[in-house]
């Protein structure tokens, strides 16, 4: 079966070039302090906004440091930021998800107000307004972001739940008296795999979207700590006379968040039962 | 049609309730609470004119009373006073909130106008070279940060071809103008902001249009219209586009909080005087009760658009308006 | 009247192409009415969508063939002429009665519109009452309504009703009666023949119970797997089935005291 989804997956080209992207992505984070030509944050005031060069292929900033180690660090950030804050969102969200889709009645009715509200608060400015009282540092920025995306993921997960109960396997397998525990894991959490998966993927593009923004606004990773975002922030400042402090980090950002997208879209054709 | 309303009308309750419960839970979480945050920058201030200060805010009863306090607070529309300059917080709102729904409502106007046209057509033509290129089109859309394309906008219309202003609502004229003038002028100065904040969700509205129109075009009624030799305009721009469009209005309703949210990084950027600016120079200062404001204010009005998109498709599916 | 010569079409599924048609060639004379039965995937709802060429691009193909009407080769006219013949010269009634109506427009609509897109018909609203008069229903409940307030069989009706507005010549049933209730079945069968009678219509009847055909037609085509397999009168095809297929259809209509094999 697991074959049949990987020789789908194989055939979606995007998917492929999404999926090459992430890796290459993870690795380049995991080697990045080892691989970056300069030292990141080596300031050389003698060199301040100089355009992209052979010493400097992406230019320096207002401090003279070189862009493109700093973009390179800040992989490591955004993704470390994406994954974590997906992991923490992804279990409360499958978490209460399953509770409530499984048991029903008035935890179900709960957890659906819960997440009403949760959605109707705008999310960004709930951030920032946290993040400046408690502090903005990356592990806030992480916890915050998971703590915060979780409510579209529980909706999901108790919808799935609501159908794979009702279906008629796990009626017959109830009726056998089966297990709870059973029930919940063996026959039911697979069918809900999917869509958690695809979700997940998505949400990482989301999280260093919101991460990038947070740091634009000088709410998320401090600097010295190079973050894609607080090197746009820098842009803003010098926008018109130092272009390549706008457009690099944001080319960063965008082929990032797509390659999630792109994986992620790919997933959710390899794996909706639909198709 | 009236049981449907009664319903929402019934779930929006609880939800009002528990906005109010979470902003109060997360009044509770700042750190030493709003005592402090005023305090702490005044070297004059002892312990005992805390505690004072405490009694006369009602911090130190239960919490129960508490909230029922601040409930009380919030039906009255009286959130205090703003930290930064004592004007009541209610006040301040209320001088930003026209050019914040301006905004967002103008907003509102460009996505509907591009997004339902994009997703159209590509349903028709699907799988050609038009469509494909929308798909690259949604996927950018979808990947790329709104205020990166705000500040390369700015830099294009702005700064190098100086069309378009890239602050503010209005330019100080130092002689009367007529109306006019002003009119025309906020209107250049509203193009970029509008255009950023409606790319927001454009990309993921004309995919959710474009899926909704080729579900539609496989229904059964679909053939039947075109057996009747109606024209193709009369099939699909009158036959599956009636039907297509009830559903994205649900789907609108769910992008509402990231119009409103979005609002605060665009408004920030643009320097324009609206709701989401006053938010952002809210934290910035610290505006505790501000702050608890917006974040209370914003909710309700997500609320509100949600329950005036569920009676727009109330009264749009006559499935639901004659049960 | 209309006569079909050696039509062919393919399917597109699952990447694959199909042949849905095979070398499929009738005549249907003036008044007359025809019955098309055979089986799922044979072939017969296709050759109808074949006639009005309401095969979507992207569904299939007409490979080859000739589809002549009162002296046209339907299959060569350019779209605008093929809209016009829609509804005004041959008229179809679709299968799913709950699926076939638009639910978001009222029935006035969708039946106005075949009035104003015919510039040859008055769109005079006495037309629509009369329309709805002949099937038996009671017009100004129903030209108000939406289709999901009208039962299964007051749908179809309608759906006759529209197919009778432009006074066609020829009408195409495709199983008009498979997604009702028996007892509705047999009204709506009444309604729709009896019709046929008195304007002197013809019909093409497809179906997948020989049963139904034999009573209300006068010719019977057999169709299996895209090709006309047997031909002729009903009564004679009933009693003397020449294929071994049709005898299976036959053979597999329920009827009481048989023994099941």
């Amino acid at each position: 079966m697991i074959k049949i989804y990987f020789q789908r997956f194989r055939q979606n080209h995007l998917a492929m070039a999404g999926l090459l992207i992430v890796g290459f992505l993870t690795v380049l984070a995991l080697v990045s302090p080892w691989v970056s030509p300069k030292d990141p944050s080596l300031q050389d005031l003698t060199a301040r906004l100089q355009g992209p060069s052979p010493s400097h292929w992406m230019g320096t900033d207002d401090l003279g440091r070189d862009v493109f180690s700093r973009l390179l660090l800040g992989t490591r950030i955004s993704l470390s930021v994406g994954f974590v804050a997906v992991g923490i969102s992804m279990s409360v969200g499958t978490f209460l998800g399953l509770w409530a889709g499984f048991f029903g009645g008035k935890w179900d009715t709960l957890l659906m107000r819960l997440v009403d509200v949760m959605l109707s608060i705008p999310t960004l400015f709930l951030i920032l307004a946290v993040l400046a009282f408690l502090g903005p540092n990356i592990y806030n920025v992480m916890a915050i972001i998971g703590l915060t995306s979780w409510p579209g993921l529980a909706r999901l997960v108790r919808g799935e739940c609501l159908s794979v109960r009702e279906r008629e396997y796990v009626q017959a397998a109830k009726m056998a008296g089966v297990s709870t525990a059973r029930l919940l894991f063996i026959h039911i959490l697979p069918n809900v795999v999917a869509p958690i998966l695809v979700s997940a993927t998505l949400g990482v593009g989301g999280a260093i979207l919101t991460e990038s923004a947070l740091s634009f606004l000088g709410l998320g990773v401090q600097p010295p700590t190079p973050s894609w975002g607080n090197i746009l922030s820098i842009g803003r400042d010098y926008l018109h006379i130092a272009w390549w402090l706008s457009l690099f980090p944001t080319l960063a950002i965008l082929v990032t968040v797509l390659a999630f997208n792109l994986l992620g879209e790919g997933l959710r054709d390899v794996l909706d039962p639909r198709t | 049609m009236i049981t449907y309303l009664l319903r929402r009308t019934m779930q929006m309750i609880p939800t009002l309730f528990g906005i109010s419960l979470i902003s109060f839970f997360l009044m509770q979480l700042a750190p030493g609470g709003p005592i402090d945050q005023m305090a702490d920058l005044n070297p004059h201030v002892t312990p005992e004119v805390k505690a004072r200060i405490r009694h006369d805010l009602g911090l130190d009863k239960p919490i129960g009373v508490q909230y029922v306090h601040w409930l009380g607070q919030l039906i009255r529309l009286d959130f205090g006073e703003s930290f930064s300059d004592h004007r009541p917080v209610i006040k301040k709102i209320l001088e930003r909130l026209p050019a914040t729904l301006l905004l967002n409502i103008l907003a509102i106007g460009v996505m509907i106008l591009f997004a339902i046209p994009i997703g159209f057509f590509s349903s028709i033509h699907a799988g050609s070279l038009f469509d494909k290129a929308m798909s690259v089109f949604v996927f950018i859309g979808f990947s790329m940060p709104g205020y990166a394309l705000a500040l390369g906008l700015m830099i294009l219309f702005g700064l190098r071809l100086g069309w378009l202003p890239v602050s503010g609502l209005s330019t100080i004229y130092f002689v009367p103008v007529p109306w006019y003038v002003h009119v025309a002028d906020m209107a250049r100065h509203l193009i970029l902001p509008t255009l950023v904040l409606g790319l927001t969700d454009l990309a993921g509205l004309s995919r959710y249009m474009r899926n909704s129109m080729l579900e539609v075009i496989h229904q059964d009624y679909i053939r039947a219209a075109e057996a009747k030799g109606l024209s193709w305009w009369r099939v699909y721009g009158v036959h599956a586009l009636r039907n297509a469009l009830i559903p994205l209005i649900t789907i609108f309703g769910l992008m509402l909080p990231d119009l409103i949210g979005g609002g605060v990084i665009i408004e920030t950027i643009f320097a324009y005087p609206g709701m989401g600016r006053l938010g952002y120079e809210a934290i910035m200062t610290r505006d505790y009760n501000l702050i608890m404001a917006i974040t209370v204010i914003s909710a309700g009005l997500t609320v509100l658009g949600n329950f005036l998109a569920d009676v727009l498709y109330a009264y749009a599916d006559p499935r639901i308006r004659y049960r | 009247m209309l006569s079909i010569e050696k039509l062919n079409v393919e399917y597109y599924r699952g990447g694959k192409t199909i042949s849905a048609v095979r070398d499929f060639s009738l005549a249907i004379n003036a008044g007359e009415s025809v019955g098309l039965v055979g089986e799922s995937g044979s072939g017969k709802s296709t050759v109808a969508l074949s006639i009005l060429r309401l095969i979507r691009p992207q569904e299939g193909h007409i490979v080859s063939g000739k589809i002549q009407f009162q002296g046209q080769d339907l299959l060569s006219l350019p779209p605008e002429n093929m809209r016009d013949i829609r509804c005004r010269k041959i008229a179809m009634i679709f299968q799913d009665p709950f699926t076939s109506l638009n639910p978001v427009m009222r029935i006035r609509e969708q039946m106005d519109e075949v009035l104003k897109a015919h510039p040859s018909l008055s769109a005079s609203p006495s037309r629509l009452v009369e329309a709805l008069e002949q099937v038996q229903l009671e017009s100004t409940r129903v030209l108000n309504s939406y289709p999901h307030q009208l039962s299964g069989g007051q749908r179809q009706r309608v759906m006759i009703a529209i197919a009778l507005l432009g006074q066609p010549s020829l009408i195409l049933a495709d199983e008009p009666t498979t997604a009702l209730d028996v007892l509705v079945q047999k009204e709506i069968l009444g309604v729709l023949f009896s019709l046929q009678k008195k304007l002197g219509l013809a019909m093409l009847f497809i179906t997948h119970n020989l049963g139904l055909v034999t009573t209300y037609t006068h010719r019977i085509a057999v169709m299996k797997e895209g090709r006309l397999v047997e031909e002729g009168p009903s009564q004679a095809v009933f009693r003397q089935p020449s294929e071994a297929y049709t005898r299976q259809l036959l053979e597999a209509i329920p009827r009481l005291g048989r023994s099941t094999g």
